[in-house]
Protein backbone atom coordinates (compact mmCIF):
# COMPACT_ATOMS: atom_id res chain seq x y z
CA UNK A 1 0.00 0.00 0.00
CA UNK A 2 3.00 2.73 0.57
CA UNK A 3 4.10 1.66 -2.53
CA UNK A 4 1.42 2.09 -4.17
CA UNK A 5 0.79 5.61 -2.49
CA UNK A 6 4.39 6.45 -3.26
CA UNK A 7 4.34 5.71 -7.02
CA UNK A 8 0.94 7.60 -7.26
CA UNK A 9 2.83 10.68 -5.83
CA UNK A 10 5.69 10.61 -7.49
CA UNK A 11 4.59 9.69 -10.90
CA UNK A 12 4.02 13.54 -11.34
CA UNK A 13 6.86 15.15 -11.93
CA UNK A 14 5.81 18.28 -10.16
CA UNK A 15 6.35 16.29 -6.62
CA UNK A 16 9.95 14.71 -7.60
CA UNK A 17 11.49 17.96 -8.21
CA UNK A 18 9.91 19.21 -5.02
CA UNK A 19 11.30 16.35 -3.26
CA UNK A 20 14.66 16.08 -5.19
CA UNK A 21 15.25 20.23 -4.23
CA UNK A 22 14.07 19.89 -0.78
CA UNK A 23 16.87 16.45 -0.58
CA UNK A 24 19.60 18.42 -1.83
CA UNK A 25 18.63 21.63 0.06
CA UNK A 26 18.28 19.71 3.09
CA UNK A 27 21.93 18.05 2.16
CA UNK A 28 23.71 20.77 1.68
CA UNK A 29 22.62 22.50 4.87
CA UNK A 30 23.82 19.94 6.65
CA UNK A 31 27.21 19.79 4.97
CA UNK A 32 27.23 23.45 6.12
CA UNK A 33 24.98 23.46 9.80
CA UNK A 34 28.67 23.11 11.65
CA UNK A 35 29.90 26.04 10.06
CA UNK A 36 27.02 28.58 9.44
CA UNK A 37 29.12 31.74 10.94
CA UNK A 38 31.54 30.94 7.78
CA UNK A 39 29.07 30.47 5.41
CA UNK A 40 27.36 33.73 6.28
CA UNK A 41 30.85 35.58 6.53
CA UNK A 42 31.60 34.45 2.54
CA UNK A 43 28.02 35.10 1.59
CA UNK A 44 28.26 38.22 3.02
CA UNK A 45 31.62 39.32 2.14
CA UNK A 46 32.20 42.49 0.53
CA UNK A 47 35.11 42.23 -1.22
CA UNK A 48 34.85 38.77 -2.68
CA UNK A 49 34.21 38.01 -6.00
CA UNK A 50 31.31 35.78 -6.55
CA UNK A 51 33.12 33.39 -7.98
CA UNK A 52 35.28 33.16 -5.09
CA UNK A 53 32.31 32.46 -2.88
CA UNK A 54 30.48 29.81 -4.94
CA UNK A 55 33.97 27.66 -5.08
CA UNK A 56 33.62 28.29 -1.22
CA UNK A 57 30.33 27.24 -0.62
CA UNK A 58 30.38 24.44 -2.92
CA UNK A 59 33.63 22.97 -1.72
CA UNK A 60 32.50 22.87 1.96
CA UNK A 61 29.77 20.38 0.63
CA UNK A 62 32.39 18.26 0.46
CA UNK A 63 33.12 18.06 3.97
CA UNK A 64 30.37 15.17 3.70
CA UNK A 65 33.77 12.98 3.24
CA UNK A 66 35.66 14.32 5.80
CA UNK A 67 33.63 15.62 8.95
CA UNK A 68 31.76 13.14 8.99
CA UNK A 69 31.79 9.58 9.76
CA UNK A 70 30.19 6.45 7.42
CA UNK A 71 27.30 6.31 9.47
CA UNK A 72 26.52 9.98 10.35
CA UNK A 73 27.27 10.91 6.59
CA UNK A 74 24.76 8.00 5.44
CA UNK A 75 22.42 9.10 7.72
CA UNK A 76 22.46 12.73 6.70
CA UNK A 77 21.89 11.09 2.98
CA UNK A 78 19.05 9.29 4.20
CA UNK A 79 17.88 11.65 6.20
CA UNK A 80 17.66 14.72 2.78
CA UNK A 81 16.09 11.79 0.95
CA UNK A 82 13.11 11.56 3.12
CA UNK A 83 13.04 14.70 4.29
CA UNK A 84 11.82 15.76 0.53
CA UNK A 85 10.10 12.43 0.26
CA UNK A 86 8.01 14.01 3.23
CA UNK A 87 7.51 17.27 1.95
CA UNK A 88 6.45 16.13 -1.37
CA UNK A 89 3.68 13.49 -0.11
CA UNK A 90 2.44 16.19 2.94
CA UNK A 91 1.95 18.81 0.38
CA UNK A 92 0.40 16.02 -1.83
CA UNK A 93 -1.64 14.86 0.47
CA UNK A 94 -2.42 18.62 1.60
CA UNK A 95 -3.40 19.44 -1.51
CA UNK A 96 -5.46 16.61 -2.38
CA UNK A 97 -7.67 16.67 0.67
CA UNK A 98 -7.77 20.52 0.33
CA UNK A 99 -9.25 20.07 -2.93
CA UNK A 100 -12.23 17.60 -1.94
CA UNK A 101 -12.97 19.91 0.83
CA UNK A 102 -11.52 17.69 3.52
CA UNK A 103 -10.08 18.26 7.13
CA UNK A 104 -8.60 15.28 7.45
CA UNK A 105 -5.31 16.12 5.48
CA UNK A 106 -4.88 19.36 7.91
CA UNK A 107 -4.76 16.29 10.69
CA UNK A 108 -2.42 14.30 8.86
CA UNK A 109 -0.55 17.80 7.65
CA UNK A 110 0.09 18.57 11.72
CA UNK A 111 0.93 15.05 12.49
CA UNK A 112 3.58 14.26 10.06
CA UNK A 113 5.26 17.74 10.47
CA UNK A 114 5.81 16.45 14.03
CA UNK A 115 8.04 13.67 12.37
CA UNK A 116 9.60 16.19 10.48
CA UNK A 117 10.97 18.35 13.28
CA UNK A 118 11.73 15.70 15.20
CA UNK A 119 13.82 13.80 12.24
CA UNK A 120 15.50 16.89 12.16
CA UNK A 121 16.98 16.06 15.20
CA UNK A 122 19.28 13.69 13.39
CA UNK A 123 21.25 16.22 11.48
CA UNK A 124 24.69 17.13 12.68
CA UNK A 125 28.11 17.29 11.83
CA UNK A 126 30.40 14.38 14.02
CA UNK A 127 33.40 16.09 14.55
CA UNK A 128 34.88 15.65 17.74
CA UNK A 129 32.78 17.35 20.59
CA UNK A 130 30.52 19.28 18.88
CA UNK A 131 27.88 17.64 20.67
CA UNK A 132 29.80 17.50 24.05
CA UNK A 133 30.50 21.33 23.60
CA UNK A 134 27.78 22.73 22.22
CA UNK A 135 26.73 25.86 23.75
CA UNK A 136 22.69 24.82 23.69
CA UNK A 137 23.51 21.22 24.34
CA UNK A 138 25.53 22.40 27.93
CA UNK A 139 22.97 24.56 29.14
CA UNK A 140 20.31 21.97 28.47
CA UNK A 141 22.75 19.66 30.65
CA UNK A 142 22.91 17.01 27.86
CA UNK A 143 26.33 17.86 27.03
CA UNK A 144 27.74 14.98 29.86
CA UNK A 145 24.42 12.76 29.35
CA UNK A 146 25.92 12.56 25.21
CA UNK A 147 28.98 11.17 26.43
CA UNK A 148 27.35 8.17 28.30
CA UNK A 149 25.45 7.02 24.72
CA UNK A 150 27.57 4.34 23.44
CA UNK A 151 27.76 6.16 19.97
CA UNK A 152 28.60 9.49 21.11
CA UNK A 153 25.19 11.25 19.96
CA UNK A 154 25.40 9.48 16.46
CA UNK A 155 22.53 7.59 17.59
CA UNK A 156 20.30 10.86 16.67
CA UNK A 157 21.07 10.55 13.02
CA UNK A 158 19.45 6.96 13.28
CA UNK A 159 16.57 8.22 15.47
CA UNK A 160 16.56 11.18 12.94
CA UNK A 161 15.88 8.20 10.14
CA UNK A 162 13.47 5.90 11.97
CA UNK A 163 11.04 9.56 12.88
CA UNK A 164 11.29 10.38 9.24
CA UNK A 165 10.33 7.14 7.73
CA UNK A 166 7.73 6.92 10.40
CA UNK A 167 6.20 10.23 9.30
CA UNK A 168 6.23 9.28 5.46
CA UNK A 169 4.42 5.96 6.52
CA UNK A 170 1.77 7.84 8.09
CA UNK A 171 1.10 10.35 5.27
CA UNK A 172 1.31 7.67 2.97
CA UNK A 173 -1.35 5.58 4.66
CA UNK A 174 -3.56 8.80 4.43
CA UNK A 175 -3.51 8.77 0.57
CA UNK A 176 -4.30 5.04 0.53
CA UNK A 177 -7.68 5.26 2.04
CA UNK A 178 -10.62 6.62 0.18
CA UNK A 179 -11.80 9.93 0.71
CA UNK A 180 -15.37 9.07 2.03
CA UNK A 181 -17.61 10.88 4.37
CA UNK A 182 -17.68 8.51 7.57
CA UNK A 183 -21.07 7.36 8.97
CA UNK A 184 -21.09 8.16 12.75
CA UNK A 185 -23.77 6.63 14.73
CA UNK A 186 -24.83 8.72 17.92
CA UNK A 187 -27.46 6.91 19.61
CA UNK A 188 -28.47 2.99 19.17
CA UNK A 189 -32.08 2.77 17.94
CA UNK A 190 -34.26 0.84 20.87
CA UNK A 191 -37.23 -1.50 20.46
CA UNK A 192 -39.83 -2.65 22.82
CA UNK A 193 -41.50 -5.29 21.13
CA UNK A 194 -44.42 -5.97 23.83
CA UNK A 195 -45.84 -2.94 22.04
CA UNK A 196 -46.58 -4.59 19.34
CA UNK B 1 35.82 69.43 -1.15
CA UNK B 2 35.67 73.05 -1.45
CA UNK B 3 31.93 74.38 -2.68
CA UNK B 4 32.32 77.68 -3.92
CA UNK B 5 28.91 78.44 -5.72
CA UNK B 6 26.50 79.79 -2.91
CA UNK B 7 23.58 77.93 -4.54
CA UNK B 8 25.60 74.83 -4.38
CA UNK B 9 26.07 75.11 -0.92
CA UNK B 10 22.53 76.04 0.06
CA UNK B 11 21.25 72.87 -1.69
CA UNK B 12 24.00 70.89 0.01
CA UNK B 13 23.13 72.00 3.00
CA UNK B 14 19.74 71.25 2.54
CA UNK B 15 20.76 68.25 1.65
CA UNK B 16 22.53 67.53 4.77
CA UNK B 17 19.37 68.75 6.84
CA UNK B 18 17.16 66.66 4.98
CA UNK B 19 19.80 63.83 5.87
CA UNK B 20 20.20 64.40 9.36
CA UNK B 21 16.08 64.61 10.08
CA UNK B 22 15.30 61.46 7.56
CA UNK B 23 14.80 59.31 10.41
CA UNK B 24 12.71 61.74 12.28
CA UNK B 25 10.51 62.17 8.71
CA UNK B 26 10.15 58.47 8.17
CA UNK B 27 8.65 58.02 11.55
CA UNK B 28 6.36 60.73 11.00
CA UNK B 29 6.02 62.04 7.65
CA UNK B 30 3.20 64.13 8.25
CA UNK B 31 5.44 66.59 10.99
CA UNK B 32 7.89 66.83 8.79
CA UNK B 33 6.20 67.82 5.53
CA UNK B 34 4.35 69.93 7.83
CA UNK B 35 6.92 72.81 7.69
CA UNK B 36 6.53 73.46 3.63
CA UNK B 37 4.03 73.93 1.64
CA UNK B 38 2.89 71.46 -1.39
CA UNK B 39 4.24 74.59 -3.46
CA UNK B 40 7.41 74.73 -1.55
CA UNK B 41 7.94 70.76 -1.72
CA UNK B 42 7.29 70.67 -5.35
CA UNK B 43 10.33 73.50 -5.87
CA UNK B 44 13.07 71.63 -3.83
CA UNK B 45 11.94 68.40 -5.35
CA UNK B 46 12.85 70.03 -8.62
CA UNK B 47 15.63 71.86 -6.85
CA UNK B 48 17.27 68.49 -6.49
CA UNK B 49 16.37 67.05 -9.46
CA UNK B 50 18.54 69.70 -11.62
CA UNK B 51 21.54 69.76 -9.21
CA UNK B 52 21.59 65.92 -9.49
CA UNK B 53 21.46 66.18 -13.39
CA UNK B 54 23.77 68.52 -13.61
CA UNK B 55 25.94 66.98 -11.21
CA UNK B 56 25.15 63.45 -11.83
CA UNK B 57 29.14 62.33 -10.57
CA UNK B 58 27.58 63.24 -7.07
CA UNK B 59 25.69 59.61 -6.64
CA UNK B 60 28.99 57.57 -7.95
CA UNK B 61 30.38 60.02 -4.80
CA UNK B 62 27.50 58.84 -2.76
CA UNK B 63 27.83 55.31 -3.72
CA UNK B 64 31.55 55.01 -2.78
CA UNK B 65 31.38 56.36 0.33
CA UNK B 66 28.11 54.10 1.14
CA UNK B 67 30.69 50.89 0.18
CA UNK B 68 34.11 52.37 2.27
CA UNK B 69 31.45 52.70 5.30
CA UNK B 70 30.12 48.97 4.27
CA UNK B 71 33.43 47.82 4.05
CA UNK B 72 34.84 49.63 7.32
CA UNK B 73 32.28 47.91 8.96
CA UNK B 74 32.94 44.44 7.80
CA UNK B 75 36.48 44.87 8.34
CA UNK B 76 35.33 46.30 12.07
CA UNK B 77 32.84 43.18 12.50
CA UNK B 78 35.57 40.94 11.22
CA UNK B 79 38.50 42.18 13.30
CA UNK B 80 36.02 42.05 16.55
CA UNK B 81 35.72 37.98 15.93
CA UNK B 82 39.54 37.84 15.32
CA UNK B 83 40.13 39.65 19.13
CA UNK B 84 39.18 36.33 21.06
CA UNK B 85 42.05 34.51 20.07
CA UNK B 86 45.46 34.93 21.39
CA UNK B 87 48.20 36.43 18.61
CA UNK B 88 50.46 33.84 17.46
CA UNK B 89 53.36 33.94 20.03
CA UNK B 90 57.22 32.63 20.39
CA UNK B 91 55.10 29.82 22.43
CA UNK B 92 53.23 28.60 19.52
CA UNK B 93 54.27 25.81 17.31
CA UNK B 94 54.86 26.86 13.53
CA UNK B 95 55.20 25.17 10.49
CA UNK B 96 56.01 27.64 7.32
CA UNK B 97 57.47 31.41 7.45
CA UNK B 98 56.01 32.81 10.85
CA UNK B 99 55.70 36.05 8.74
CA UNK B 100 53.29 34.50 6.07
CA UNK B 101 50.83 36.93 5.04
CA UNK B 102 48.03 33.92 5.91
CA UNK B 103 48.19 31.91 9.18
CA UNK B 104 45.88 29.09 9.88
CA UNK B 105 45.55 28.13 13.30
CA UNK B 106 44.06 24.32 14.26
CA UNK B 107 43.21 23.77 17.51
CA UNK B 108 43.13 19.98 17.52
CA UNK B 109 43.25 16.79 19.41
CA UNK B 110 45.89 13.93 19.27
CA UNK B 111 42.71 11.34 19.55
CA UNK B 112 40.17 12.76 17.50
CA UNK B 113 39.87 10.71 13.96
CA UNK B 114 38.68 13.78 12.44
CA UNK B 115 41.85 15.78 13.77
CA UNK B 116 43.81 12.76 12.54
CA UNK B 117 42.27 13.18 8.86
CA UNK B 118 42.91 16.89 8.93
CA UNK B 119 46.63 17.01 9.95
CA UNK B 120 46.57 15.04 6.84
CA UNK B 121 44.77 17.28 4.79
CA UNK B 122 46.82 20.58 6.35
CA UNK B 123 50.21 18.86 5.60
CA UNK B 124 48.83 18.59 1.89
CA UNK B 125 48.03 22.28 1.67
CA UNK B 126 51.18 22.87 3.43
CA UNK B 127 52.84 21.34 0.82
CA UNK B 128 51.49 23.74 -1.86
CA UNK B 129 51.38 26.86 -0.02
CA UNK B 130 54.45 26.95 2.07
CA UNK B 131 57.11 27.05 -0.60
CA UNK B 132 55.84 30.24 -1.32
CA UNK B 133 55.87 31.69 2.38
CA UNK B 134 52.34 32.79 2.43
CA UNK B 135 50.96 30.25 4.52
CA UNK B 136 51.83 29.41 8.19
CA UNK B 137 50.14 26.67 10.08
CA UNK B 138 50.26 26.78 13.44
CA UNK B 139 49.15 24.21 16.13
CA UNK B 140 47.25 24.81 19.26
CA UNK B 141 45.89 22.03 21.97
CA UNK B 142 42.50 21.17 22.53
CA UNK B 143 42.01 18.01 24.12
CA UNK B 144 38.82 17.04 24.80
CA UNK B 145 38.82 15.06 28.35
CA UNK B 146 35.32 14.49 28.18
CA UNK B 147 35.77 12.04 25.25
CA UNK B 148 39.06 11.58 24.86
CA UNK B 149 40.82 10.92 28.17
CA UNK B 150 44.35 9.96 26.78
CA UNK B 151 44.74 13.38 24.91
CA UNK B 152 46.06 15.51 27.10
CA UNK B 153 48.86 13.31 27.93
CA UNK B 154 49.57 12.90 24.32
CA UNK B 155 49.53 16.79 24.46
CA UNK B 156 52.52 16.72 26.91
CA UNK B 157 54.19 14.36 25.17
CA UNK B 158 54.20 16.37 21.86
CA UNK B 159 55.41 19.48 24.52
CA UNK B 160 58.20 17.28 25.52
CA UNK B 161 59.27 16.84 22.21
CA UNK B 162 59.37 20.63 21.37
CA UNK B 163 61.25 21.16 24.87
CA UNK B 164 63.89 18.78 23.65
CA UNK B 165 64.06 19.62 20.03
CA UNK B 166 62.60 22.82 19.03
CA UNK B 167 60.09 23.60 16.83
CA UNK B 168 61.29 21.30 14.47
CA UNK B 169 60.82 18.01 16.53
CA UNK B 170 57.27 19.31 17.37
CA UNK B 171 55.84 18.66 13.84
CA UNK B 172 57.68 15.70 13.78
CA UNK B 173 56.25 13.97 16.88
CA UNK B 174 53.03 15.20 16.50
CA UNK B 175 53.13 13.60 12.42
CA UNK B 176 54.02 10.36 13.82
CA UNK B 177 52.02 10.40 16.28
CA UNK B 178 48.55 11.14 14.55
CA UNK B 179 50.12 8.47 11.98
CA UNK B 180 50.17 5.77 14.43
CA UNK B 181 47.17 6.42 16.81
CA UNK B 182 44.43 4.55 16.06
CA UNK B 183 42.25 7.42 17.60
CA UNK B 184 39.24 7.54 20.49
CA UNK B 185 41.79 6.35 23.26
CA UNK B 186 42.84 3.48 21.39
CA UNK B 187 46.62 4.65 21.80
CA UNK B 188 48.91 3.08 24.23
CA UNK B 189 50.48 5.15 25.85
CA UNK B 190 53.42 3.09 26.23
CA UNK B 191 54.11 4.06 23.06
CA UNK B 192 54.79 7.41 23.68
CA UNK B 193 58.68 6.98 24.78
CA UNK B 194 59.06 4.57 21.12
CA UNK B 195 57.72 7.81 19.10
CA UNK B 196 59.90 10.01 20.75
CA UNK B 197 62.79 7.52 19.82
CA UNK B 198 61.27 7.15 16.28
CA UNK B 199 61.27 10.93 15.24
CA UNK B 200 65.26 10.86 16.71
CA UNK B 201 64.76 12.56 20.28
CA UNK B 202 66.56 11.05 23.64
CA UNK B 203 63.63 8.69 25.22
CA UNK B 204 65.33 8.62 28.47
CA UNK B 205 65.02 12.57 28.99
CA UNK B 206 61.72 12.11 27.10
CA UNK B 207 60.24 10.11 29.65
CA UNK B 208 61.56 11.88 32.57
CA UNK B 209 59.71 15.02 31.21
CA UNK B 210 56.73 12.52 30.62
CA UNK B 211 56.27 12.18 34.27
CA UNK B 212 53.31 14.29 36.10
CA UNK B 213 50.26 14.27 36.28
CA UNK B 214 47.42 13.51 34.20
CA UNK B 215 46.65 17.32 33.86
CA UNK B 216 49.88 17.73 31.48
CA UNK B 217 52.58 17.81 33.90
CA UNK B 218 55.13 20.60 33.18
CA UNK B 219 53.04 21.68 30.66
CA UNK B 220 49.82 21.59 31.84
CA UNK B 221 49.11 25.53 32.25
CA UNK B 222 50.55 25.69 28.41
CA UNK B 223 47.97 23.21 27.29
CA UNK B 224 45.25 24.74 29.55
CA UNK B 225 45.63 28.34 27.86
CA UNK B 226 45.58 26.87 24.70
CA UNK B 227 42.31 25.10 26.10
CA UNK B 228 40.78 28.68 26.82
CA UNK B 229 41.78 30.11 23.69
CA UNK B 230 39.97 27.63 21.30
CA UNK B 231 36.94 28.24 23.50
CA UNK B 232 37.74 31.73 24.02
CA UNK B 233 37.56 32.23 20.19
CA UNK B 234 34.16 29.98 19.47
CA UNK B 235 35.81 26.41 19.33
CA UNK B 236 33.39 24.01 20.33
CA UNK B 237 34.99 21.00 18.90
CA UNK B 238 37.74 19.36 16.94
CA UNK B 239 39.24 19.88 14.78
CA UNK B 240 38.71 24.32 15.06
CA UNK B 241 40.47 26.18 12.94
CA UNK B 242 41.25 30.05 12.35
CA UNK B 243 42.58 31.20 9.05
CA UNK B 244 43.39 34.75 9.71
CA UNK B 245 45.35 36.99 6.91
CA UNK B 246 47.53 40.40 8.06
CA UNK B 247 44.05 42.73 7.78
CA UNK B 248 43.15 40.38 10.67
CA UNK B 249 40.06 39.27 9.14
CA UNK B 250 39.64 35.65 10.22
CA UNK B 251 37.57 32.67 9.14
CA UNK B 252 36.22 30.25 11.72
CA UNK B 253 36.23 27.12 10.02
CA UNK B 254 34.73 23.52 12.01
CA UNK B 255 35.63 20.19 11.70
CA UNK B 256 37.78 18.33 9.13
CA UNK B 257 37.32 20.67 5.91
CA UNK B 258 38.38 18.96 2.80
CA UNK B 259 41.60 20.14 1.36
CA UNK B 260 39.64 22.18 -1.49
CA UNK B 261 37.32 24.02 0.85
CA UNK B 262 40.56 24.96 2.79
CA UNK B 263 42.47 26.10 -0.06
CA UNK B 264 39.80 28.23 -1.43
CA UNK B 265 39.27 29.86 2.01
CA UNK B 266 43.28 30.48 2.26
CA UNK B 267 43.07 31.77 -1.44
CA UNK B 268 40.22 34.27 -0.67
CA UNK B 269 42.26 35.43 2.68
CA UNK B 270 45.17 36.05 0.57
CA UNK B 271 43.23 37.82 -1.96
CA UNK B 272 42.82 40.59 0.32
CA UNK B 273 46.24 41.15 0.87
Amino acid sequence: MIVQALAQVFSRGWYVALAAMIALATFVLTTWLGNLGLVWQIATSQWLPIADKVKILLALIGSISTNFTIFSASCAIAIAILFGMNIAVITYVFREHRRLGSQSGQIVTATSLGGLVGGLFGIGCAACGTFVLSPALAFLGAGTLITLLPFGGEEFGALGVGLLSLSLVMSTRRIGQPMLCQVTLLTQPTFNTKEY
Amino acid sequence: MKIKNPVKQLIVAFALSLALVMPAWADDQSKATAHFSAEQNTEIEGIIHTYLLAHPEVITEAMQKLQDQEKQAEDQRLSEAAKGVKPVNAEDHIRGDVNAAVKVIEFSDFECPFCKGFHATMEQVMTDYEKDGKVAWVYRHFPLDQIHSKARKEAQAAECAAEQGGNKAFWAYADRLFEIAPSNNRLDLAQLPIVAKDTGLDQAKFETCLQGDQRGGKFAAHIEANEQDAMASGGTGTPYSLVINSKGHIFPVNGAMPADAVKAIIDAALKEE
